[in-house]
């Protein structure tokens, strides 16, 4: 676990830093190529909801929440959105953050069950074109395995 | 009865209608986040192209949609704004877990579809929403004369 080196507490620094944090992504100058088709599933985690802070005590949008908010922006044809409220959120399995596997399973495999159909689509109007995935962390292993291994989709 | 059925929540202007640009949308009164539209970008003026939530969340009591038309001639401009609230409290099974409510936007109608995690018979026409064109697809709103 990292170390805290400092706690921003003025109105100005915490103004500093949040300005700071919203010119990353239009720092990225790497842009999906029209050609290759991107789903992006986020998976909020325990205690993350993007429209309920208290529920984790942080007024801050969640990751995910930021994320989001970038891909509606950007309106882009060859990228479509999976959002899984994930192990421990509001309404997932009773004690699903302290042994996650069964829910992990679960919001894989409807991840996976939509990122197939999305891009059966998209082949379908671009053949020949490229498909990929992009995914929380805590899912990556069993996205992937859905994936590349028991359904070789990519 | 499981009061956060694991069920999803769709729509796709970029599939299903290009020529309308949703504004607002909001299924259910639950604000959890998934189930309506980011209410800043909603002040900014932005629209909303498509959106999919699949999880554990509370059934929608309501669906409300606001949407606009984009002119076929001139895509800058819009031939109409549009709104629509759903009651879906007796259009929606008792058992929603595995289902979708998926809403597609015709002109100036609002149409509601529930895709079943059934997938359809072989021998039955493709349904009208292509990205669970294999499923069975039941078109909740506007009713159907039967």
């Amino acid at each position: 676990m990292a170390d805290v080196v400092q706690t921003i507490t003025s109105s100005t620094g915490i103004n500093t830093v949040q300005s700071q944090a919203n010119s990353i992504p239009d720092s990225v100058s790497t842009v999906v190529p029209p050609t290759t088709f991107v789903f992006w599933a986020g998976f909020d985690g325990t205690n993350n909801a993007r429209d309920n802070p208290a529920y984790s005590g942080d007024a801050q949008s969640t990751a995910i929440g930021a994320l989001s908010e970038q891909i509606e922006k950007a309106h882009a044809t060859n990228v479509e959105v999976g959002y899984y409220p994930g192990v421990g959120t509001p309404g997932t399995n009773l004690g699903s953050s302290v042994l996650p596997t069964s829910q992990a399973i679960i919001t894989a495999q409807d991840a996976y069950n939509d990122f197939a159909k999305a891009a059966d689509v998209w082949l379908q109007d671009n053949p020949g074109g490229t498909v990929t995935e992009a995914k929380g962390v805590s899912f990556a292993l069993l996205l992937e395995k859905l994936c590349h291994v028991d359904h070789a989709l990519i | 009865m499981d009061n956060n059925p694991r069920h999803s929540f769709s729509f796709d202007t970029r599939h299903d209608s290009p020529d309308a640009e949703v504004l607002d949308y909001e299924y259910g009164s639950s604000r959890q986040f998934g189930t309506h539209a980011n209410k800043e970008l909603v002040e900014m003026g932005q629209d909303f192209s498509a959106w999919n939530t699949t999880g554990n969340m509370p059934r929608g009591e309501f669906l409300s949609v606001k949407w606009r038309i984009k002119d076929p001639v001139n895509p800058s401009k819009y031939i109409g704004y549009y709104e629509d609230k759903v009651d879906l409290r007796k259009r929606l099974p008792a058992d929603i877990t595995g289902f979708r409510v998926h809403f597609v936007i015709k002109g100036s109608q609002l149409y509601v579809y529930l895709i079943s995690p059934e997938l359809k018979n072989t021998s039955e026409p493709a349904g009208p929403v292509r990205m669970y064109r294999l499923h069975k697809q039941i078109q909740i709103y506007p009713e159907q004369a039967k």
